[in-house]
């Protein structure tokens, strides 16, 4: 590792002594581009952090999505300390608990209920079980290359699972309705749920939208079947549409699945469902030590307060675009094509010469470098501190380490 | 996994993963070469289920058939998967039927010979681990034997081919330093096979150990390979996902050729 990142790794190879891997999961070096990115950050503002070495970052990965409307946002600050001053974990929950479902329920369409959590993974897992107690059956079906949370059903590792965690797990392919009716067949009446994400977000691949009817045909055939439709809308809830991204897809889930852009980086996550599913959702036990803490539920409260006010989701397809265009024209003019894919708001750009990623893993450290955070392999997110003026620095900052690369290269 | 299938596992991998890595320890081996000057010899293995390999030693190395071979002066056979895996591993069993060369059975004492060898260098002690020039034949050795076991399983283990169709496919390669001479898998439907050297074509995974020391414990699986990334001392560029998956896939051969280390 260059000196570059001389802190970063000094405190990396103190965590290593202490905890496995040091920094485990997607945040994870070895997630991104070990030695070539910083491992830890110090503070953050607006779209901007600073890493323990000094550096500062336009980020756009934003937490990793939970950063919606910026770092550090005065207002959702302002209400998470008032709440704070009250108190956050009690013995019971408080009225911002029934003020934040009334919300979620309001905002979302086919929503008559809701229940909260901490993490994306404790509301997708919970639904696949509410799935299975409604229907009574033990099948879930799932997207091949989708993520959904570290539970042994879905966890993308390997490690501690044994083959009857997924003997009542199948997969098939992003807009493949033939392998889904196929799978239909195959298990007719056994069932419970189907889990998809409203667009498909996979890693060290672009990402892609339905085709041909693909989510309508996948609503229809869950319909006939009578097999829960759940939505795992963690990554684009509320950044695509503040009713939730089957708005923007046209379909309608029966449960739909938010964490990410929901408190502005406080912990908190959600499941909204349909009156059909009220009863069984009773019935599936559901707790955690700080899921009915108070602050980021008011938090929660503020941050969907701006986004609608502000229509948020607008302006982040708005500068998502101008990332977008800029970016693809700088390859243009290189004689690269930067390939985008995605909602521009949750945007991936890779280099579309090659398949294996090694190209795009040198422009996105060279990126780093000069001070933006590029993720080579995985889908970024735009929020709405980003101006014109930060993708116009973005955008040059993107075409110099282009530059530097192709000396590289050629 | 039903006894049965893991025995007919077993022995697959130590015909076609194991026992060809009898090249690299005779290569590097004075030892071993000294007792194949005199008396070079060959042998097909065969058991009822119709597993079979044949190898042809010689004082330059071992070629390995994977299959029959009319040329072999020795053809044992096995009545049973459990029967060859149990041989190999060493247990007391009654030996197999020679179909040919009875008169040459006693070279199997060489064969014994070499086996013990080959024990030795795939489970070094730390004394020789610290050796470089020990490391510098064992990680090929060992990454190798792996490399084979994954294409066995990944053909023949039901749920190895499950998660070999489900995974990330494409040319890996692993080498010890910057200008290491590589080894490599070319992973994908169609086409399972692993081979030494710069590939032909540009890999989708390489995967870069510091140096034979780290190459050599993450070959034991004993060092935190995400902490080592992070670190610097393992480097993999390109398409992570392909390493990743076949690290898993080479873990799931020890319990297999090595079930007392696995256990």
């Amino acid at each position: 590792m260059s000196e570059h990142f001389g802190q970063s790794l000094s405190l990396f190879e103190r965590a290593a002594k202490v905890a496995p891997g040091g920094i485990y999961g997607h945040m994870s070096p070895a997630a991104c581009l070990p030695g070539a990115s910083p491992y830890y950050a110090v503070r953050a503002e607006g779209c901007r952090y600073w890493d323990v070495d000094g550096h500062e970052y336009i980020d756009y990965m934003c937490g990793y999505g939970p950063i919606i409307l910026g770092y550090q946002n005065a207002e959702v600050e302002e209400a998470a300390t008032k709440q704070r001053e009250l108190g956050n974990c009690f013995n019971h929950p408080t009225e911002r608990f029934i003020e934040l479902v009334e919300r979620l329920v309001s905002l979302v369409d086919f929503a008559e209920w809701g229940v909260l959590a901490k993490n994306g993974g404790d509301v997708t897992t919970w639904a696949i079980q509410v799935a299975r107690e409604h229907t009574k059956r033990k099948k879930i079906i799932r997207l091949k290359g989708s993520y959904h949370g570290v539970d042994p059903w879905c966890t993308p590792g390997h490690g501690g699972l044994i083959e009857e965690d997924r003997e009542h797990i199948h997969q098939f392919g992003w807009n493949d309705l033939l392998a889904l009716q196929g799978l239909v067949e195959r298990y007719k009446g056994q069932i419970a749920g189907l889990i998809i994400t409203p667009y498909h977000h996979p890693v060290f691949a672009d990402q892609a939208f339905a085709e041909g009817g693909f989510l309508e045909g996948v609503q229809s055939i869950c319909k006939a079947e009578g097999i829960v439709l759940i939505m795992d809308d963690i990554r684009g809830g509320f950044r695509l549409n503040i009713g939730g991204s089957h708005r923007a897809f046209g379909f309608t889930p029966d449960i739909a699945c938010f964490c990410k852009a929901m408190a502005n980086g406080y912990p908190i996550s959600a499941a909204v469902g349909c009156e059909e599913l009220r009863i069984a959702a009773s019935k599936v036990f559901l707790t955690g030590s700080y899921w009915n803490s108070a602050v980021p539920m008011a938090a929660a409260l503020k941050t969907l307060e701006i986004l609608e006010r502000d229509d948020v989701p607008q302006k982040l397809e708005t500068v998502g675009r101008r990332l977008s265009e800029g970016l693809e024209a700088i390859g243009k003019k290189h004689g690269h094509k930067i390939q985008p894919s995605g909602p521009p708001a949750i945007p991936f750009y890779r280099l579309a010469e090659e398949t294996n990623f090694v190209r795009q893993q040198q422009w996105c450290a060279e990126v780093m470098k000069r001070g933006a955070f590029f993720h080579p392999h995985h889908n970024w997110f735009v929020c709405a501190s980003h101006t014109e003026a930060d993708i116009d620095a973005t955008l040059q900052i993107a075409e110099d380490a282009l530059i530097a690369c192709k000396e590289r290269w050629d | 996994m039903k006894p049965a299938a893991f025995h007919h596992l077993q022995t697959r991998l130590y015909l076609h993963a194991v026992f060809p890595a009898f090249d690299g320890v005779i290569k590097a081996s004075q030892e071993a070469r000294a007792l194949l000057k005199e008396q070079p010899f060959s042998v097909c293995f065969k058991t009822r289920s119709g597993l079979r390999a044949s190898y042809h030693f010689t004082e330059t190395g071992c070629d390995y058939i994977p299959g029959d071979s009319n040329q072999a002066e020795l053809e044992l056979f096995f009545f049973s998967d459990s029967h060859a895996a149990a041989t190999f591993l060493e247990q007391t069993v009654f030996p197999p039927l020679p179909l040919r060369g009875f008169g040459s059975i006693r070279k199997m004492d060489t064969f014994k010979a070499l086996s013990e060898m080959l024990k030795v260098w795939l489970k070094p002690t730390e004394g020789r681990l610290a050796e470089e020039s020990f490391r510098e034949v064992y990680v090929p050795l060992a990454l190798r034997l792996a490399l084979r076991g994954v294409c066995q399983l990944c053909s023949h283990d039901r749920s190895s081919t499950q998660l070999f169709s489900s995974g990330p496919h494409g040319l890996a390669v692993f080498q010890v330093g910057d200008n290491g001479s590589p080894v490599w898998i070319r992973f994908q439907p169609g086409e399972l096979e692993t081979g030494e050297g710069e590939p032909d074509s540009e890999p989708d995974a390489r995967v870069i150990f510091r140096d034979s020391m780290v190459a050599a414990l993450a070959t034991m699986d004993k060092v935190d390979s995400v902490a080592a990334v992070g670190l610097g001392q393992i480097e993999v560029i390109g398409q992570v996902p392909l390493a990743d998956h076949l690290n898993f896939l080479m873990e799931r051969v020890q319990p297999f050729v090595d079930p007392e280390v696995a256990a």
